[in-house]
C-alpha cells in the first residue's frame, strides 16, 4: 500500500486518484474529530470540505518529509479554531444541543455524558489537545506537530485540560 | 515522587493503555491522595469514553461533496489561466487610468506652476510636483501590481465553480 506521503506527492502532480485514496483513508476520522471539536454536524461538514479544498490547493507546497496525518489534522484544527473565533458567545449558546458530539455506544452513564459536556466546554486550545490525545491517539510529539507549538506547550496544555476537567467535574469511581 | 509527577506518569500510562498494571506503590498512594485518585478516575473514564466512541462514518452525501470540491480545487491549481474577455475588458479599462493620470498630472503641475510662479518660490513648486508624481506612482503601482493577483484569484474561483 502506498504511504500517505507518496500519495500526496502524486496529488501535487494533479493525480485525482491519489486524492480520492487519501479522502478514503482520512475523511471519516477527520469528520469525527471536527464533530467532537465543533459540537455541530453542519459545522463539521463544512469544515471537512474546506479542509480537503485546502489540501488540494496546498498539495504542491506539501513537504513530503512531514507526516501527512499531522499536516491534515493541523489544517482541520486551524479551520475549527478560526470558526470558533468568529462565533460569538451568543451564537454558541443558541446552538442546538441535540447536535452535540456523538454519544458513545452501549451503556451511556451520566458520568460519561457529563464528561462529554465538560470537554465541549473547555477552551478551544485545551479541547484540541484532549481530543487529539485520547480520541485520535496521538503522541505528544505528533500533537506538537499538528498544533505547531513546542512540545512543552503541549504537555502544559494537556496537564491544564486534565486539571480543569478534574476540577470542574467531580469524577467518581 | 511528587503528586504532579505522579499525575504525569499516570497520564502516560493511561495513553499507553496500561492503567490496569500500575505498581503497588502507586496504588497505595492513590488510596490516600485525593487529587491523584481523582486524576486516575478521570483518565479511566476518558479512556473508556474514547474507546467506546462510535466508529467514524461519513454520510455518502458529505463524502461526495468533499470529493467534488477537492477535485475541482485540484484541477484549478493545475489549469493554465485562460484568456477571457470578462477579465481582459476590465483590465483594458483599468490600464486607461495610466495615461489619464499622467496627462492630468502634467496639466495640474503645469497650470499651477504658471499661476503660482509669481507668489511661490521655484523650490516649493518643484516639491509639489515631486509629491504629486510620487503619490501618483505609488497609487498606480499598487493598482497594477495587484492586478495579477486579482486575475489569478478570479481564475481559480471560476475554475472551482465550473
Amino acid at each position: 500500500m502506498r504511504s500517505d506521503e507518496d500519495l500526496m506527492a502524486a496529488v501535487a502532480c494533479g493525480d485525482e486518484v491519489a486524492l480520492t485514496a487519501l479522502i478514503d483513508r482520512y475523511a471519516a476520522s477527520i469528520h469525527a474529530y471536527l464533530l467532537r471539536h465543533s459540537g455541530n454536524r453542519e459545522d463539521a461538514d463544512d469544515l471537512l470540505q474546506e479542509t480537503w479544498v485546502r489540501v488540494a490547493r496546498s498539495a504542491k507546497r506539501f513537504d513530503t518529509a512531514r507526516r501527512f496525518r499531522s499536516w491534515i489534522y493541523g489544517i482541520a484544527t486551524n479551520l475549527a479554531r478560526d470558526l470558533f473565533r468568529r462565533r460569538t458567545t451568543r451564537e454558541r449558546a443558541l446552538r442546538d444541543l441535540s447536535t452535540r458530539p456523538p454519544a458513545a455506544s452501549g451503556a451511556d452513564s451520566a458520568d460519561r455524558r457529563e464528561l462529554r459536556e465538560r470537554i465541549s466546554e473547555l477552551p478551544e486550545n485545551l479541547r484540541a489537545v484532549l481530543l487529539l490525545r485520547y480520541y485520535e491517539g496521538m503522541s505528544e510529539a505528533e500533537m506538537a506537530e499538528v498544533l505547531g507549538v513546542p512540545h512543552g506547550t503541549v504537555k502544559s496544555r494537556l496537564h491544564a485540560a486534565l486539571r480543569r476537567l478534574r476540577g470542574e467535574y467531580g469524577v467518581s469511581e | 515522587m511528587s503528586c504532579e509527577a505522579r499525575q504525569e506518569q499516570l497520564e502516560r500510562i493511561a495513553f499507553e493503555g496500561g492503567l490496569g498494571a500500575i505498581s503497588d506503590e502507586a496504588r497505595e498512594h492513590l488510596a490516600v491522595c485525593a487529587p491523584c485518585s481523582s486524576q486516575f478516575a478521570l483518565l479511566r473514564l476518558l479512556i473508556r469514553e474514547a474507546r467506546d466512541a462510535q466508529p467514524a462514518t461519513l454520510s455518502p452525501g458529505v463524502r461526495a461533496s468533499v470529493q467534488q470540491r477537492a477535485s475541482r480545487a485540484l484541477r484549478a491549481t493545475h489549469s493554465n489561466p485562460i484568456f477571457r474577455w470578462e477579465i481582459a475588458a476590465p483590465l483594458a479599462v483599468a490600464s486607461l487610468a495610466l495615461p489619464i493620470a499622467v496627462g492630468q498630472g502634467w496639466l495640474w503641475a503645469h497650470g499651477l506652476s504658471v499661476l503660482l510662479e509669481p507668489w511661490l518660490p521655484a523650490s516649493v513648486l518643484t516639491g509639489l510636483t515631486i509629491f504629486y508624481a510620487a503619490s501618483a506612482a505609488l497609487t498606480l503601482g499598487g493598482l497594477y501590481g495587484s492586478l495579477p493577483f486579482a486575475i489569478a484569484y478570479a481564475n481559480r474561483v471560476r475554475l472551482e465553480a465550473s
